[in-house]
């Protein structure tokens, strides 16, 4: 066999022998997400990243406890209960009143919730809020953070439910597909319970936050998209409140090409890492 | 804020990285012969490459530096003893995805095995990959007459393998 025709049959042989075992493009995807995650968490948060088989056992154990947490937690809940006593009232911050927490459930959504308020105080309306990023985190291929909005007015007023979310995508304002609690708790409950809605008071320089979830991992054939400014309606509407130099990644999901989901409005921040 | 966690640099490199994914797949896969050996390999690798980045030399091209780093991964994992013992579940779509072996694939796997890693590398890259001797070279970082000498070394290692398989009825 002349060294041409050994050339030609060993590159045949090796795509023979090796293609079949390539991994495919979902490999790619995650490998890939994993370097964009140790783009945005800080060095030396973790010492630790499991390989892909690694990840995987982890996160099935993880399902199990997370599943189970949440059917134990929806049973007492059920129940009026936890651990056999009567449910206590959520911690918050002095001056920041919560209401009882009507029942909600989760549904894709573009319109602020209709709500009410306590007598005499008026809804915060977006002249007299301010939105920065509180904190965040992520995982390979999901994102989340809480957004914090400040009451810059000079009396109390109220927030309650789900507000809407725009983002400016070249150049144009776009309505985001904004799912609320879609996928049960979001990404890292590092905070307790994922927040239902409740009415929320907030005295002058007070903050609530609004807990969301974004992915940036392609998911079916549209590409996905990102905005550095998102514009957030409060929940009983009005002017939306900027918020700038955010980026934040928008990929397809839960049937929405833009999707992003969010939590009710909360006294306490969900993901609880403040960054700075 | 979360644009003081982002660095410009590191969105550029991610961006020059994505396309080489799939090369660095291929590549792993031929050094490993393991679907799943591979993917673990390619994502170290390229966690490596994202944390050295700032290493790599000015005019340096990204292509044969990342695919040098995913070449090292594949034989540090091949002496780690831990790689020949620790087996987890497979993520569910790799677990589906089965390969038929024929014969001649079982004995062209087996004969890659044998060879010296250097030698299976050049190879690898050369009738593999495709890539010309002077990439073959850069990227298992020797020169370009070594490089010439490993693909020589096992190809001639290599030959019998092919021309048995072919005579066989």
């Amino acid at each position: 066999m002349s060294d041409e025709h050994l050339e030609d049959a060993l590159r045949a042989r090796l795509h023979e022998t090796i293609d079949p075992r390539v991994p495919g493009v979902p490999a790619e995807q995650r490998v890939f997400a994993a370097v964009t995650e140790a783009g945005r968490v800080p060095a030396g948060r973790f010492g630790f990243r499991p390989g892909p088989r690694v990840a995987a056992a982890l996160a099935a154990a993880m399902a199990v406890v997370v599943v189970g947490g949440a059917l134990g937690i929806s049973l007492a809940l059920r129940n009026g209960n936890v651990n056999g006593h009567p449910a206590p009232a959520a911690t918050v911050p002095p001056g920041i009143l919560p209401s009882p927490s009507p029942s909600d459930t989760p549904a894709v959504s573009a319109a602020p919730s209709p709500t009410s308020s306590l007598a005499g105080i008026q809804p915060c309306a977006g002249d007299v809020l301010t939105a920065s990023l509180y904190d965040q985190d992520g995982a390979a291929g999901t994102l989340g953070g809480d957004i914090a909005l400040r009451n810059t007015g000079k009396v109390d007023c109220t927030l309650k439910g789900y507000v809407n979310l725009q983002g400016v995508i070249g150049g144009r304002v776009v309505q985001l597909g904004v799912t609320h609690s879609a996928g049960g708790p979001l990404l890292n409950n590092n905070n307790g319970t994922l927040p239902t809605v409740r009415l929320v008071t907030l005295r002058p320089g007070q903050s609530a936050y609004v807990a969301f979830e974004d992915s940036d991992v392609p998911n079916g054939p549209t590409p996905c998209s990102s905005t550095q400014t998102l514009l957030i309606t409060p929940p009983q509407g009005g002017r939306a409140v900027t918020l700038t130099r955010t980026p934040v990644s928008l990929c397809g999901g839960f049937r929405a090409k833009l999707w992003i989901d969010i939590a009710p409005v909360s006294s306490i921040p969900y993901y609880n890492t403040k960054i700075a | 804020m979360i644009d003081q966690h982002l660095d410009d640099r590191s969105v550029s490199f991610e961006a020059e990285l994505r396309p080489l994914l799939g090369v660095a797949m291929r590549l792993a896969t031929a050094l490993r012969l393991e679907r799943n050996d591979a993917e673990d390999a390619v994502q170290e690798a390229a966690l490596r490459a994202w944390r050295s980045r700032r290493n790599r030399r000015p005019g340096t091209e990204l292509r044969p530096w990342f695919l040098a780093i995913v070449a090292n991964q594949c034989r540090e994992t091949r002496r780690g003893r831990w790689a020949s013992v620790l087996r987890f579940a497979d993520p569910p779509e790799r677990a589906s995805v089965a390969v038929t072996d024929t014969t001649g694939s079982i004995d062209m796997a087996t004969a890659l095995r044998r060879l010296p890693h250097d030698v299976r590398l050049a190879v690898v890259l050369r009738y593999y990959l495709d890539l010309t001797f002077d990439e073959v070279a850069t990227t298992s970082g020797c020169s370009v007459e070594a490089a010439r000498s490993r693909v020589r070394r096992g190809l001639t290692a290599l030959a019998t393998t092919l021309t048995s398989s072919e005579t066989r009825p």
